[in-house]
């Protein structure tokens, strides 16, 4: 092997060692920088993508426009009325926490966003949205959909998980699913607040739709199927009682059991979604102490 | 050099075609793995340390653009540590695309004598293979990032279909490179070494 064959190769092994070695944040960085030169195209490429795939989709009536635009109208006025409640949640919240020496306090606003460009493969499952960091979206906040919801006979719309935001460039984001193995929530069933799990994605070939997994809870109290499964709220990313699906199915082992869950938004069909953004006020979470993590 | 340059310019191309490339519905969303196809013709066409940066740099921004990173957040944490738990990090591993097309990469170059004879059908064939491959390890990765192995029919399928569009495509790419280093009069083939079929 020639001499500088050999030095290029150390070279190389040398830099991907400390590309390895990056942290997260980092890599982020990398990510946001890279994602932002191309996120032009990427915009442009989701539109001829969709062009492309939208040339055997039926067109649809004025009619029919008229309709979805009606009940988008149902879901925005709804969203408003969410908003106020999660701002009136917020504030006791803040005034719970506040009693319990917390300084910081979150508030949330909706951003709206299109999902442009659906990644289908085994890999990951996740979308791009056409707001970015220029938006003020960052990593790891939840998005939301509006789903309709009836209980009790009264049907009502209501903000569903979809995932949360993956990179961000410039103009664009990606949106974990709640389907993918990489999204996981801390999860609480709705009217049984002792139990507790988190909530993730189920590995599933490219055609299907994969249900969730609720796992890591205890094999009592069992859960019957239908149970609402919500956010948990710890950590304070996710904002406690955001519908994240149904139980399905219950199954017990040693000691431990999970559930299956139906996702409570429809993937396949998903177009229009919120981020939830923390408030410019609020502060980022605190780090949390190594010393502290359970072996 | 400015061959060197040039061939940089069209991987960063082809990243950006990439972008507008949909998958197919009938075929598992499977597609032309275009900055594959064109990183192992480049890869075949250079000498080993310019294949070397290449991989690094089309490994790097290949991940930088679609990586998706494991969760490390607070909320994620605390929630594990009420339930005591210790979640798998299930995101995939930056930097782990350069290892890949380096490994590629060097197998190129082991059919690059051929190559420089002018037999390029062993070279096709190969950026078939390189792109199965590719796709291949990339998820026996995230399988063991995540734990467990799955392997439903239809990811054989995907990423079969997805090597055998590729290697549809990869003429064209051969063909390009073919010609940008006529023009820039770098000489990939070898003429002395060429064989002579219809002389001798």
């Amino acid at each position: 092997m020639r001499r500088l064959n050999v030095l290029a190769l150390f070279v190389f092994i040398g830099g991907l060692a400390y590309v390895f070695m990056l942290d997260k944040e980092r890599a982020q960085k990398i990510q946001h920088t890279v994602g932002s030169w191309f996120s032009p195209f990427t915009k442009a490429g989701a539109k001829v993508q969709d062009a492309i795939a939208g040339v055997t989709e039926e067109t649809k009536s004025p009619a029919q426009l008229k309709q979805e635009n009606d009940q988008l109208q149902i879901i925005a006025n709804q969203f408003h009325i969410q908003q106020q409640a999660l701002d009136t949640l917020e504030k006791e919240n803040a005034d719970l926490r506040g009693a319990l020496e917390f300084r910081k306090h979150y508030g949330f606003k909706l951003i709206p966003a299109e999902i442009i460009n659906r990644t289908r493969s085994a890999w990951y499952r996740e979308a791009k949205i056409d707001k970015g960091f220029k938006h003020k979206i960052t990593e790891q906040t939840p998005v939301l959909a509006a789903v309709l919801v009836t209980d009790g006979g009264v049907s009502r719309y209501e903000g569903a998980l979809v995932g949360k935001i993956g990179n961000v460039s410039d103009e664009v984001a990606t949106v974990v699913f709640l389907t993918d193995e990489n999204c996981r929530v801390a999860a609480t069933v709705k009217g049984l607040n002792n139990v507790r799990g988190i909530l993730m994605g189920a590995r599933s070939s490219v055609r299907e739709s994969p249900d969730l997994r609720l796992r890591f809870l205890k094999p009592e109290p069992v859960l019957e199927p239908g149970r609402q499964v919500l956010s948990d709220g710890v950590g304070e990313v996710f904002p406690f009682g955001i519908l994240l699906g149904e139980v399905t199915r219950f199954e017990s082992g040693d000691g431990t059991a999970e559930a299956a869950v139906r996702p409570a938004v429809d993937f396949n069909v998903l177009r229009h979604v919120f981020v939830l953004q923390p408030n410019e006020d609020s502060v980022p979470p605190p780090v949390l102490p190594k010393s502290t993590k359970k072996s | 050099m400015i061959f060197h340059f040039l061939l940089f310019l069209v991987l960063c191309v082809s990243m950006i075609i990439q972008d507008f490339i949909p998958g197919f519905a009938w075929a598992y969303h499977s597609h032309f793995h275009l900055v594959a196809v064109v990183f192992f013709a480049c890869a075949v066409s250079v000498p080993f340390p310019v294949m070397l940066m290449f991989a690094f740099l089309t490994g790097f921004i290949w991940d930088a653009k679609n990586m998706v990173l494991p969760d490390e957040s607070y909320a994620l944490k605390l929630a594990a540590e009420n339930l005591g738990i210790i979640l798998p990090k299930a995101g995939g591993t930056f930097g782990f695309s350069i290892f890949l097309f380096g490994l590629f990469g060097a197998l190129m170059q082991g059919i690059r004598p051929l190559f420089r004879r002018g037999r390029w059908e062993m070279a096709l064939l190969m950026a078939g293979a390189g792109t199965f491959f590719l796709l291949l390890f990339e998820y026996l990765w995230i399988n063991f990032r995540r734990g467990g192995l799955y392997f439903p029919a239809d990811i054989w399928y995907y990423i079969l279909t997805t090597a055998l569009l590729s290697t549809a495509v990869a003429p064209l790419a051969f063909y390009l490179i073919h010609r940008l280093a006529k023009s820039c009069g770098y000489h990939i083939r070898l003429e002395a070494m060429a064989y002579r079929r219809w002389q001798s």
